[in-house]
């Protein structure tokens, strides 16, 4: 029993994450009527220019459930640190959209005028572009507010956990597991239905949602789901673009070559999306980018410190049993984020707009501080060139737990932080000080990303070949991953210290003088 | 602090049977492959309880297995070796049998035996 659809009938948890989405799904529909669509059309955005959207399409762009996607930022609370990356996850929703097709589009020109290739023709079609654009209108709608950032809270929770087990979720993001779901859900069927009334269209609706989570159901539809969940999908073109773009770090990828190099070919069996030898250096360009952004962006200090901000205030109100009611059609629900599902109905707006109703002062004062910007400060960094030479080895310790954090119902990273905060002689509230230590970046596409044959009666190329990306990434998370601990910036001395005393007890590592220097404070005296 | 085992201990543990300064070949996808095979084994199925491979992936993907060799290259405990980066090396210290070391204290005797057998297997198919 590996699918989730074989397990359910029998397994009470999934049946309970089913029901919530099911709920979620009435409430964000219940006031929605499809209104008239004259036309297709044109949308005009910041990175790729114009793109048009069929009439179908706008039906769904136009419903609550990706018009929500406005009201959350595309990458969390990186604008605190990168003042114009406020992009949302509607425009990326959009830009994928449009890369798809370009995608496909590229491919069927070449199909269309290299003999070659002519043979092709049957594996694309308007079904496969409508379904994999469609695909890609919905594919974050299970985001809740700050997009990753609330999604690293709610990847843990013993219901997603569960989830991963089975088919079809075993590598999906716990965000796309949502998607999922919602789009298998009654009321969003009854919705896709209405919509097929409609407009006369046609679309694989198993094939979109598997290409939301990446589960490739066939090895010969394996290349449609790379070009939404492969090693350089329409998705992962878009938010390099998109992230590099607003956070001011403008990335070079020459997409005009990437488009022109793209094929598909047969793969130790598998029909997959390859690339020509001449797109080789497109895609380590892509490569590239996504290993600049990830110091620069999205594991920057200030931005993890922020995430941790907002883990404080969402620990704080389930501490105190804070909770939020929502409407579904007259039946009343309290959200109050003991469970994973809670986090769909909000967005970043509802989120901020929990300090107005001020119903408690610390959860408004974690609030003020976020949102006004009084960051947390790192108070020491645990990396391999910030411990003593004898600590490197207890890292893998100290690292291990990112797998499974929960120790008798503990998070160890919290328990670590709770015993810095006793020795600090609790400084501020416990929300207030955090052990960050990120999952490391997930290069997985370097293993799996394949160049076309060279010649006639040669097969398909690793990628590794050429470059040797998978290292290169390796030498990434040794060198470049950083673990923190964050307080508040008036406590860092006493919290550097408590740090020096509980991580040599605790986890038996030594600091070296870099691991306050870095953080622009001098080393404490029981170093 | 409490401790616990993860699944990826499970592969800490396969490597350090290897021996000190043993290399194999730093292929991720045959890893995860030869892994995959090895918890297909019944007589494993206790030690690989908590594994979840995809495999409607190219090859069959097991987080645990990227987990493992994270944090093992992260503490220097497994390294990729110069200039080729075609190989892992298991390091001395992953390698050492020391009775306070957590490969002790998280795995029974028999499934030390298990872990050591597994590890036999490793070895073999991984230079196959």
């Amino acid at each position: 029993m590996n699918h989730f659809h074989e397990a359910k009938p029998k397994d009470p948890q999934i049946q309970e994450v089913i029901n919530e989405i099911e709920k979620f799904t009435r409430w964000i529909f219940q006031h929605h009527k499809i209104l008239p669509i004259r036309a297709s059309k044109v949308i005009h955005d910041s990175v790729w220019g114009t793109s048009r959207f069929e009439d179908f399409e706008m039906v769904f762009i136009n419903a609550p459930l990706v018009q929500r996607l406005r009201q959350i930022l595309q990458t969390g609370n990186t604008y605190l640190t990168y003042p114009s990356a406020r992009h949302t996850r509607f425009e990326h929703t959009l830009g994928v959209t449009a890369q798809v097709g370009n995608l496909i589009q590229s491919l069927s020109s070449k199909f269309e005028y290299s003999k070659e290739s002519a043979s092709k023709k049957h594996l694309l079609g308007d079904e496969l572009l409508r379904t994999l654009r469609l695909a890609s209108i919905l594919h974050d709608c299970g985001h809740g507010p700050l997009s990753h950032t609330s999604e690293e809270i709610y990847a843990m929770f013993p219901e997603i956990r569960h989830l991963k087990k089975f088919d079809p979720f075993k590598s999906a993001g716990a965000g796309e597991i949502f998607s999922y779901l919602i789009l298998d859900a009654e009321k969003f069927r009854e919705f896709l239905r209405e919509v097929k009334e409609k407009f006369p269209i046609s679309t694989n609706d198993e094939l979109m949602k598997n290409a939301i989570v990446g589960f490739i159901n066939t090895p010969e539809d394996h290349y449609k789901i790379d070009m939404l969940h492969g090693p350089f999908d329409a998705d992962k073109i878009d938010y390099l673009f998109r992230d590099g773009h607003f956070s001011g770090l403008p990335l070079q990828i020459d997409l005009d070559r990437f488009w022109y190099s793209l094929d598909i070919n047969l793969v130790k069996g598998r029909r997959r999306l390859t690339i020509d030898w001449g797109g080789v250096s497109c895609l380590e360009q892509l490569l590239l980018s996504k290993m600049t952004l990830y110091p620069a962006v999205y594991h920057h200090h200030k931005v993890r410190a922020c995430d941790c901000m907002f883990k404080g205030i969402i620990e704080y109100v389930r501490e105190k049993g804070i909770s939020f009611q929502r409407d579904i059609e007259g039946e009343k629900i309290d959200v109050d984020f003991s469970r994973a599902a809670h986090f769909l109905y909000f967005t970043d707006f509802d989120f901020y707009d929990l300090n107005i109703a001020r119903v408690d002062e610390n959860l408004h004062m974690l609030l003020h501080n976020l949102f006004y910007r009084r960051l947390l400060k790192r108070a020491i960094v645990i990396a391999r060139d910030s411990v003593t030479e004898s600590s490197i080895p207890n890292l893998d310790t100290y690292a291990k737990y990112r797998e499974d954090p929960i120790i008798n119902g503990e998070d160890y990273y919290r328990s670590l932080a709770k015993k810095i905060w006793e020795e600090a002689k609790k400084p501020s509230l416990l929300q207030e000080i955090w052990v960050d230590c990120p999952d490391d970046p997930d290069f997985e596409e370097a293993n799996d990303t394949w160049i076309s044959p060279l010649g006639e009666g040669l097969g398909p190329i690793p990628l590794s070949v050429f470059f040797k990306a998978d290292k290169y990434a390796d030498q990434y998370k040794q060198k470049k991953w950083r673990s923190h601990v964050f307080c508040r910036p008036e406590h860092v001395n006493e919290v550097a210290q408590a740090c020096v005393s509980v991580f040599k007890s605790e986890c038996q590592i030594e600091f070296q003088p870099l691991a306050f220097h870095l953080c622009h404070i001098s080393p404490p005296k029981n170093l | 602090m409490p401790e616990k085992r993860v699944p990826s201990d499970v592969v800490k543990a396969i490597f350090h049977y290897l021996g000190p300064k043993q290399r194999f070949p730093a292929d991720v996808p045959k890893i995860h492959e030869i892994f995959y095979s090895i918890c297909q084994e019944s007589e494993f199925s206790s030690l690989c309880n908590d594994f979840i491979f995809d495999t409607s992936k190219a090859f069959p993907y097991s987080a645990t297995i990227r987990y493992a060799l994270d944090r093992l290259q992260k503490a220097n405990l497994l390294a990729c070796i110069n200039p080729g980066l075609d190989e892992f090396e298991v390091s001395e210290e992953l390698a050492r049998t020391n009775p306070d070391s957590d490969i002790e204290r998280l795995f029974n005797d028999e499934e030390k035996r298990l872990l050591r057998k597994a590890s036999e297997i490793f070895s073999n198919q991984i230079r196959a």
